[in-house]
């Protein structure tokens, strides 16, 4: 029942657990900066006055 | 931090989890009342522990412990979708694990699915299951990149899995050709409805010997004491049990029952949305083979089209504490984006539940002691792998 193909790992906890909170929320923030900035750089834009969307990059 | 910290966050239960429709009848199993031994003693019944109860019960007496009811925090909360991967890429499960050892992870995650699927039918479990396959597509040149070197290595080591064009990719999502790039489709995944396939799961282990008791937290663990201390007992409020493997299923759930293991992963709460049924004229052209998908973004990019029309998709909100109004103009936002002919469509339904994880991305495997083990870290990839590991610990 023991074996596993995955070798175990020793019970370590994260390193600064205490500060997972802050630490998460920070990286939420950075992936939805990203995110956003993908968005706009890739995703198409709205349609110019002129009837024409602009090319995505 | 109080024992029953998390669960103590979701006082409203499965009320409002949409699966509850076409989820099944629930499993009837009282408390714990008295003082018993088995074999093998699992805490929590989601579906890693029903899968572990089920697959270990031909073998062996196994009580499982609930403090809930079976299905009751993320196996019933997640989003359906059946990977037949780890979060990991395959290049990455490589270098982590060696070329050998790698390929062997890769190939018995590539299971997964089958293995949800087969289990599914063989216990006649409605699980409203779709196998249109899982689509990640890429919104960035280098996302794309990233793919296309997935796509490789996996037709390296010999598996099937197909590259799309962004014409392709439009057709199969049913947007803008503009919005991806390319994307990969893998036809070994699907999607389920996860809180029958929990049930389903609980109700075959029953069927095959095990014991449930739901309403039952597992207080105290410790050692027997006198002939049988080579045991572990487990003490709850009105009973306990003895047995020779202790095993905590209890994942992003999991509390002080045994100390440092809650350290392990990082609990962070996870949003679910469903709308109301499309509409007649708009539905056909959304994801039209009804394959679920995700794409390259960082934040949560699940999107999935039940056969009620309804469009279901991961989203964000507080990542911490008590459950609140999830952040509805950029999960939305992403939404109204992707399909514009769904602009300002109405949610029926908003949920969430707490995703285990951890920096390394993957399960992590723990022998705390002789006979006790736990396994966390499902990092959004829960329904296959749950299945599949607890089933291979469970089969000698």
């Amino acid at each position: 029942m023991t074996d596993s193909l995955i070798p175990f790992s020793p019970l370590r906890g994260i390193r600064a657990y205490s500060m997972h909170r802050p630490l998460v929320r920070a990286l939420v923030s950075y992936y939805r900066l990203r995110d956003s900035l993908d968005d706009r750089a890739f995703l198409p834009r709205p349609a110019r006055s002129d009837g024409g969307a602009l090319p995505s990059k | 931090m109080n024992r029953v910290f998390l669960a103590n966050q979701d006082p409203g239960g499965l009320a409002r989890v949409p699966y509850l429709a076409a989820g099944g009848v629930p499993i009837d199993a009282g408390p714990l009342r008295d003082h018993i031994t088995a074999d093998a003693v699992v805490i929590g019944a989601g579906i890693a522990g029903c899968s572990l109860a089920l697959h270990a019960a031909a073998d062996a007496r196994v009580v499982v412990l609930e403090a809930k009811e079976v299905g009751w925090g993320a196996s019933s909360r997640n989003s359906g979708h059946v990977a037949p991967a780890t979060k990991l890429e395959p290049d990455a499960i490589l270098r982590a694990y060696g070329e050998e050892r790698g390929r062997q992870v890769i190939a018995t995650s590539r299971l997964g699915p089958k293995l949800v699927f087969d289990l599914a039918e063989k216990h006649g479990i409605d699980v409203s299951l779709e196998r249109a396959g899982i689509l990640t597509a890429a919104h960035t040149r280098a996302a794309l990149s990233r793919l296309e070197r997935r796509v490789a290595t996996l037709r390296r080591l010999g598996y099937q899995v197909e590259l799309l064009d962004r014409a392709a990719t439009s057709e199969v999502v049913g947007n803008d050709p503009r919005y991806y790039l390319g994307s990969v489709l893998d036809h070994d995944g699907g999607a389920i409805n996860p809180l029958a396939y929990v049930r389903g799961l609980a109700r075959a282990a029953i069927d095959a010997g095990a014991r449930f008791h739901q309403g039952t937290q597992a207080l105290r663990l410790t050692k027997s004491a006198g002939p049988a201390a080579k045991r572990w007992r487990v003490e709850t409020e009105h009973g306990s049990v003895e047995a020779d493997f202790v095993v905590l299923c209890t994942n992003g759930y999991t509390d002080d029952l045994w100390p440092g293991l809650r350290q392990t992963v990082v609990p962070v709460r996870a949003y679910q949305f469903m709308t109301v049924p499309m509409d007649e004229r708009c539905e056909p052209a959304v994801l039209p083979t009804r394959v679920c998908m995700t794409d390259t973004r960082r934040l949560m990019s699940g999107v999935r089209k039940h056969r009620d029309s309804r469009l279901h998709f991961s989203g964000i909100g507080p990542l911490f504490g008590p459950e609140q109004v999830p952040d509805l103009g950029l999960s939305c936002g992403r939404i109204d984006r992707m399909f514009p002919q769904l602009k300002g469509i109405k949610l029926d339904y908003w949920w969430s539940g707490w995703m285990a994880m951890n920096s390394e991305n993957s399960w992590k495997m723990h022998e705390m002691a002789p006979g006790a083990l736990a396994a966390l870290g499902c990092n959004g990839r829960g329904v296959a792998l749950a299945t599949l590991r607890n089933a291979c610990w469970a089969t000698p």
